[in-house]
């Protein structure tokens, strides 16, 4: 993929990001993860909707990595999983989004996430390779039952 | 008419590439012609290619390329016995290439699928391709599927 595509695509990516994370936040906020006494004023409100936009434009933009291909496949999970966990940790908190007990678990279940992705690639991957194996010593010998004939 | 030549085509599903078998009592200068004649007819679809060794300049048969890949700004042809340097493009090179035999598995390479031993996969979970010299190379994964559409295609 040539660099003006990639530049595209990781700018579509960071916009649709963005709004997920305006989406998101939405949702939460109108499910009162703030309570009752909560009064947030308008700068306040900004900053966590801010916030929550930048994070969902770190995550889905970071996966253009994915379509580097000369990264392969670990170079770009191994980013990805720091740029999110990152800034996961610096948004909540500076935004004060989970107590530090709660942030701990959610970054033990999104690093449990990306070796479920992880793990269920590699075995995809090696059952690919498993069955191009089978299919590719089959076309070999139709070829040299060809070729003898 | 005389010394007239009989044309037989056998339909055999088995044959990967057309094989022509000549028989004659004697070999002339009748039979060097047609001989010339089926191998200019063969190369036409698919061309010879010419690259350097770095000494001279040889014409280099499709069917002796295990890979096509780039190294810097060179563009390099891979057979079993030398590697040659190309004065083309990658991409002006697929485009003469049997799209039969031939897959491109990256943005750099190009491989003759015909020179793969086997698929294999490391522990961070890239398929790699080995060929019967024993060299490796990568497949992106956008290709994988290209790759197996293709073996299917010629079983």
């Amino acid at each position: 993929m040539t660099a003006e595509k990639l530049k595209y695509r990781f700018i579509i990516r960071a916009l649709v990001g963005a709004l997920l994370g305006l989406m998101i936040w939405v949702i939460l906020f109108l499910c009162g993860s703030y309570s009752d006494e909560t009064v947030l004023d308008r700068p306040a409100l900004m900053v966590q909707l801010f916030g929550s936009m930048l994070l969902g434009t770190v995550n889905m933009g970071g996966a253009i990595l994915y379509e580097i291909e000369s990264l392969g496949l670990w170079k770009p999970t191994l980013i990805h999983y720091i740029l999110c966990m990152t800034s996961l940790t610096s948004a909540s908190l500076i935004l004060k989004w989970f107590e530090p007990g709660t942030l701990v678990i959610m970054l033990l279940i999104c690093t449990v996430i990306y070796v479920i992705i992880w793990l269920a690639n590699y075995l995809f991957n090696k059952y690919s390779v498993r069955t191009m194996n089978r299919d590719l010593e089959l076309m070999m010998k139709k070829k040299q039952d060809g070729d003898r004939s | 008419m005389k010394h007239m030549v009989d044309i037989e085509v056998v339909i055999d599903e088995s044959c990967t590439d057309p094989r022509v078998t000549i028989h004659t009592n004697a070999k002339s200068a009748r039979v060097e012609n047609i001989i010339e004649a089926v191998e200019k007819a063969a190369e036409s679809d698919f061309p010879m290619i010419p690259g350097s060794d770095g000494d001279n300049v040889e014409l280099i048969s499709q069917r002796d390329i295990i890979r096509v890949f780039t190294e810097g700004r060179k563009i390099l042809i891979r057979t079993e016995e030398k590697v040659y340097t190309v004065n083309r493009t990658l991409s002006g090179i697929e485009e003469v290439l049997n799209s039969d035999r031939f897959l491109r598995i990256s943005q750099s390479e190009i491989i003759n699928l015909y020179k793969v031993k086997c698929f294999d996969i490391n522990t961070v979970g890239t398929i790699g391709i080995v060929f019967e010299n024993g060299e490796r190379t990568w497949v992106a994964r956008s290709r994988v599927k290209a790759i197996k559409d293709m073996i299917k295609k010629s079983m």
